[in-house]
Parts: C-alpha cells; sequence; structure tokens
C-alpha cells in the first residue's frame, strides 16, 4: 500500500513536472560554429513562455565548455558592450529572442571544438525551479543572407 | 530652359548613378606583423578592394558575426572575389598572435589576412579609422572583454576609405556598394 502510495506521489510529481514543462519551449536554436581556434562561442534560441505568469532563466548547462554565463550586447553610441546576465525574465504568453548581437548565452572555454551539425545538449533553469532540456545544432550562421542582426 | 532640360535629360547614366564619397577623414597606410609576411602593410593590397574589419578572437557574437557577414558577402561576388581583400586587425595583440589569427581567420575564408602588432601599433591604427576599443574587465569567466565598434570598411584601390558598413546594413547593399568600385 505505502508502494502504491508513492507511485501515486511520484506519478503526480511526474504529472505536475511535464506540466509546467509543456509551457516553456525553444524554437530556431543554434549554436555558433566556431574556428578550432577559438575557445568561445554562443548558443541563440528563442525562449517561448505560455504560462499565465513570466519566468526568469537563471542558468543554462552543458557539458560542452566549462562554463556557461547569461550575456546580452548593449549598445552606447558605437560601441557594443558585453554584459553578463544574472537572469533573463520571459513575460507571461511572450517570447525572448537569443540572436547575434543581442542575447547570447556565452559558452566559455569549449572542451573541444564544436563540429557542424553537432547537436549539442543544454539544460536550460529557470527561477520557478523548473527546467528545461534542449538541443541545439552546431552551424555556421543560423541567419539568412538578408538577416539583421 | 529647354536646353538645360535636354542636357540634363542626355547626361549619360554614370553621371547620376550614385558614387561612393571618398572618406578623407579616416583612413591612411599601415605596417603590421600578417599572416601573409609579404602582405604586412595596406599598401601591399594596391589595387584591390579591401573589405576591412576590427575585432579579437575571443569573442563570441559580434565579432564572428561581422566576419561571417564579411565572407557572405564574398561570397555573392562570384568571380569578381578575387579583386577584393579581406582584411581583419585585432585590437587585441596580447592574445592575437599572428599563428592564432592565420588558424582563426582560415574558417571565414582562405584568403583573409590577419594582422597584428604591438599595442602602440595597433592604438596607431585604430585611431587612424576611428576603432573604438575598451577593455573591460568583470566577473564573467571569460577575462578581458572588449567593448568596441564593428563598422566593415569597404577602401577602394587606392587604399582610401568608401564606405563603412555596420550590422544594420544588409548584405545585399554591401554587394552593391563593393561592386560599384570594381
Amino acid at each position: 500500500m505505502k508502494r502504491l502510495l508513492l507511485l501515486a506521489l511520484l506519478l503526480s510529481g511526474c504529472a505536475s513536472w511535464t506540466q509546467t514543462q509543456s509551457r516553456l519551449s525553444v524554437e530556431d536554436g543554434w549554436v555558433r560554429l566556431m574556428p578550432p581556434v577559438a575557445p568561445n562561442s554562443a548558443a541563440y534560441f528563442t525562449l517561448n513562455n505560455q504560462g499565465k505568469t513570466a519566468v526568469d532563466l537563471i542558468a543554462v548547462e552543458s557539458d560542452v565548455a566549462g562554463v556557461l554565463e547569461l550575456h546580452t550586447i548593449v549598445e552606447e553610441g558605437e560601441l557594443r558592450r558585453m554584459q553578463q546576465l544574472q537572469k533573463v525574465t520571459v513575460p507571461a504568453q511572450g517570447i525572448v529572442q537569443f540572436k547575434p548581437g543581442s542575447y547570447h548565452v556565452m559558452l566559455i572555454g569549449l572542451k573541444k571544438p564544436l563540429q557542424e551539425n553537432q547537436i549539442v545538449p543544454f539544460t536550460l533553469r529557470f527561477a520557478s525551479g523548473e527546467s528545461l532540456a534542449v538541443s541545439l545544432p552546431v552551424k555556421q550562421d543560423g541567419e539568412g543572407k538578408h538577416a539583421h542582426h | 530652359m529647354r536646353l538645360l532640360l535636354l542636357i540634363l535629360l542626355c547626361l549619360p547614366a554614370w553621371a547620376v548613378a550614385k558614387e561612393l564619397p571618398i572618406n578623407t577623414r579616416l583612413g591612411g597606410d599601415f605596417e603590421l606583423a600578417s599572416t601573409v609576411p609579404e602582405q604586412n602593410r595596406l599598401s601591399a593590397f594596391k589595387g584591390k578592394v579591401v573589405l576591412l574589419n576590427f575585432g579579437f578572437t575571443m569573442c563570441p557574437d559580434v565579432c564572428p558575426m561581422v566576419l561571417t557577414r564579411m565572407s557572405k558577402a564574398l561570397g555573392e561576388l562570384g568571380k569578381d572575389r578575387a579583386k577584393v581583400q579581406p582584411l581583419f586587425i585585432t585590437f587585441d595583440p596580447e592574445r592575437d598572435t599572428v599563428q592564432r589569427l592565420t588558424e582563426y581567420l582560415r574558417y571565414f575564408g582562405e584568403d583573409f589576412v590577419g594582422m597584428t602588432g604591438t599595442p602602440e601599433q595597433i592604438a596607431q591604427v585604430t585611431k587612424q579609422y576611428g576603432v573604438v576599443y575598451l577593455p573591460q574587465k568583470s566577473d564573467s569567466a571569460a577575462g578581458t572583454m572588449f567593448a568596441h565598434s564593428d563598422y566593415i570598411y569597404l577602401l577602394d584601390q587606392q587604399g582610401r576609405v568608401r564606405a563603412l558598413f555596420s550590422t544594420r546594413d544588409s548584405i545585399d547593399d554591401m554587394v552593391d556598394a563593393i561592386e560599384s568600385l570594381l
């Protein structure tokens, strides 16, 4: 009986877990292919929050690099300055686009050079305790010919 | 009056076509350590159009994005590509050696030439071209990064600055400007 109860608890736990998972999704993600000599890279994606409350992305994890950090690019006149962020807020029923020249996940200290079309697993962690596992392909360029930053 | 109108109408197309102005405020020759030893100064590329950009290899986002844009524009030129020389100058000479630049730039194109030098040389050439770069110390694990401007400079066959491209310019606009010099 106890076991059954435990199982039921676990299952309900799973159910709520999958429920919170389904409100968050990632689209159009890619990781920048860099020359093998370059130690750093960046990951980009559109983070979609279908939930009724805002969520804060606080960390991204992956085994391919020593450290992953959230960054954005701040424009100050003609200067572009990279700024580390402690969180990125995705509004309720809204999106945040991580893209070149803007929000990005910086991969610092790649353990080995990324290969084109390699699939890199990431775990996105949110302040609420939720997490989202995503796999993103390594590409030379995620933008079209006419794309702007 | 009618005569004036007639003259205007008869002007050849080239006279009214958009011609890129010569930027006399920026530019000039320089000599630096190069990934191609015999091409160690701007004047070594005389007779070729040059696409010039400044950056650093530790940069994960803006610099590779801009170099990729350069690569794409060159890719649109077809057989004229050989008439255009891509050139990259680092403002991080402490980390960006000739060897490192060689390996880094090969990825963007076999014809990319990279240059580095002493901090004083780099300060001089960036001043000539109005490039701004500020080292930034931060808590980031990435160590020293730079806040910097990111223009691509279009130089004509005499090494004169004819246009600056920002990341807001489309690849097509870049290609049109390059082709107007060929």
